[in-house]
């Protein structure tokens, strides 16, 4: 039995949580623009191995309608970018959990979103805002830099997904 | 070392390493494919254009600037500078150039060398 409110109330508070983390991640200073650790996407992941795909996939589409709401960018470019990477890379993080979970840990899983993500904004970008070939250079360094953020947020989702599994009751799931 | 490493399974290191080789691949193939080779050479010294010249036909240009002659050379397609009366030399280091945008340029003579491309060379600038 799923006990819905139970469900519900998990849901409610990792759908908070990734919306602080998304707005207050761009706090972070960088001297590289457009760089971000993208640590929302713990959130996205450990909800997608508790509760699966659709919710993650709702919780994602929540987070950046939230996100967007309070940061101010709401139909922005920006948001533009961020929604339809965000969107993507939950995809594909669906996929490769269903059907590659056998081989991938979460840190492949998150590699693959946190590339993905990059790949559509800048294609996104490229097609929407810049019509403009060159952009299309920067692909390699921003594989190179989803590697390094996909790793690290694989690492915490990891972390997160343990302790949650051992704090939420098997008829929650 | 090894207790972090533990949490990686073989198919996320297979997984990261062809991500890797994909982002080298790339990044070796895009330069080459998005940049592309211009037709004209615009030659300015100062804020004084001096002319635009074809890219497809091989010549030799002098051009006058505050410590001499600069020697604009045109040949197969791409435009160097052969010489130059500047102390450090670093137009001629720079080589030759063909790729549209690319410029070359000698500061204490004054001399710009920039290619440009097909469509755009009436346009200075455009915004979408």
């Amino acid at each position: 039995m799923i006990d819905r409110t139970g469900k519900l109330s998990r849901l409610a508070v990792l759908l908070a949580l990734a919306t602080a983390i998304h707005s207050l991640e761009s706090l972070i200073p960088f001297t590289v623009g457009w760089f971000r650790f993208g640590f929302a996407n713990i959130i996205g992941l450990a909800t997608l191995y508790i509760f699966g795909f659709k919710d993650a996939a709702l919780l994602t589409i929540g987070r950046i309608l939230l996100g967007g709401l309070i940061s101010g960018q709401f139909g922005s470019p920006g948001f533009l970018l961020a929604s339809a990477g965000g969107i993507g890379s939950i995809i594909v993080m669906g996929g490769a959990y269903l059907l590659a979970g056998k081989y991938l840990s979460e840190i492949g899983v998150s590699v693959l979103g946190a590339v993905t993500h990059n790949m559509v904004q800048l294609w996104v970008a490229y097609l929407m805002l810049v019509k403009n070939e060159s952009i299309l250079i920067l692909a390699p360094m921003m594989i190179v830099a989803a590697i390094g953020t996909g790793i690290v947020n694989g690492l915490a989702g990891k972390i997160l997904i343990k302790r949650m599994r051992s704090l939420t009751p098997k008829s929650q799931i | 070392m090894r207790a972090w490493f533990r949490y990686f399974t073989p198919g996320d290191i297979t997984l990261i390493f062809l991500l890797c080789v994909f982002a080298a691949v790339l990044s070796f193939y895009l330069p080459n494919r998005l940049t592309t080779n211009g037709n004209i050479v615009f030659i300015s010294c100062g804020s004084r254009l001096v002319g635009r010249y074809s890219l497809n036909h091989d010549r030799v240009i002098s051009v006058k600037g505050p410590l001499g002659e600069t020697k604009v050379q045109i040949e197969n397609g791409k435009v160097r500078i052969p010489s130059s009366p500047c102390p450090n030399h670093y137009c001629v280091k720079m080589g030759e150039i063909c790729s549209c945008g690319s410029t070359l340029l000698c500061v204490p003579n004054q001399v710009v060398v920039r290619v440009g491309g097909n469509e755009s060379q009436n346009l200075d600038a455009i915004s979408r």
